[in-house]
């Protein structure tokens, strides 16, 4: 899925979105975009917060997972166009994300997160892996999944 | 001088072949098998134009077992890629 | 004969990079992970090397001496896979550093 596919998520009828827990457009971008707690948690984080820019400490002092791996999320979602990243100085990175729709499906996830948190993260973790994504890992050296 | 060109090449694809099957050992995802049998059969015809050009005199020509290992590979990564697709 | 038919090979194998290079293009603009890119345009200078490796075919002298520009040409199938070793050193270097 790439992200042009959300433009066109508004057309569709909802009259079957009461039998789901989530929107299919949700649902679409959960498997295709969001990978692990932590990237939904900055996601959150930034775009709950759009005013402002944030280096990655300013970050990893919210989420508290590593600095390294906040510093791989943040950078991964800015190639992504979700964020954007200043890089006069220190590397600061804002919510601004390429693609409009991006703003409604963001804000449709934080309220999913506050209502039904565990069925996000299980819709996050359950999803069968991507063969391109992994085909991608496969030439990664790092130590986490 | 030549030759070492064609050991990179064959060391580089057998790389990409160790990286897929490690990753195939643990997510068991069909596309990394097949792109790791596809880089290992153009590995074989990189070490066949190394056996061709720099060990074996002039005489010899395994031009038709290059390209056969060549295209059997890319036909594996191929159904790798589509098999993938659908 | 036989360089008719190894050409023929080389004809399909042109074909099957190009479409495997393809391929990669669109798992770039998938995930725009430059991996991809980057296998997308090896694959796509393997093909390249093809017609190359048909321009200096030696007609005259089938299983003598071979044309004065073919060791250059497996050159271009070593950037194509050196694009591929830079990648990974890159890649590599910037989550571990």
């Amino acid at each position: 899925m790439d992200l042009g596919t959300i433009r066109n998520a508004s057309a569709r009828p909802s009259s079957l979105v009461s039998e789901r827990t989530f929107s299919e457009e949700l649902e679409k971008f959960i498997a295709g975009e969001i990978n692990s707690l932590e990237q939904l948690e900055i996601l959150l984080l930034l775009s709950g917060n759009p005013h402002r820019t944030w280096s990655v400490n300013g970050v990893y002092e919210v989420i508290k997972s590593s600095p390294q791996s906040v510093k791989d999320r943040l950078n991964e979602m800015t190639e992504r166009g979700v964020l954007r990243k200043e890089v006069e100085g220190e590397a600061r990175y804002q919510f601004a994300p390429t693609n409009d729709a991006l703003w409604k499906i963001t804000s449709e996830l934080r309220d999913a997160y506050k209502e039904r948190s565990v069925k996000v993260v299980q819709a996050i973790y359950s999803k069968p892996p991507d063969a391109v994504q992994e085909f991608a890992r496969a030439f990664r050296l790092r130590k986490d999944k | 001088m030549g030759e070492i060109v064609y050991i990179l090449c064959a060391l580089t694809c057998l790389g990409c072949t160790g990286l897929l099957i490690g990753r195939y050992r643990k997510t068991r995802v069909d596309l990394l098998f097949w792109s790791a049998i596809a880089f290992l059969l153009l590995s074989v015809t990189n070490v066949l134009l190394f056996i061709d050009l720099g060990i074996m005199g002039p005489g010899t020509d395994l031009s038709l077992y290059r390209n056969g290992a060549t295209l059997i590979g890319v036909i594996v990564l191929l159904y790798g890629l589509i098999r993938n697709n659908t | 004969m036989k360089a008719l038919f190894s050409q023929f090979l080389s004809g399909g194998i042109m074909m099957g990079f190009l479409a495997s290079s393809y391929f990669f293009y669109r798992f770039w603009l998938k995930t725009r992970d430059s991996l991809f890119a980057v296998f997308a345009t090896s694959f796509l200078i393997l093909a390249v090397e093809r017609i190359f490796l048909l321009a200096t075919v030696n007609v005259a002298d089938p299983s003598g001496g071979v044309h004065e520009l073919r060791g250059y040409v497996y050159w271009i199938r070593f950037t194509a896979f050196s694009l591929i070793i830079v990648a990974f050193i890159l890649k590599n270097r910037r989550s571990t550093s």
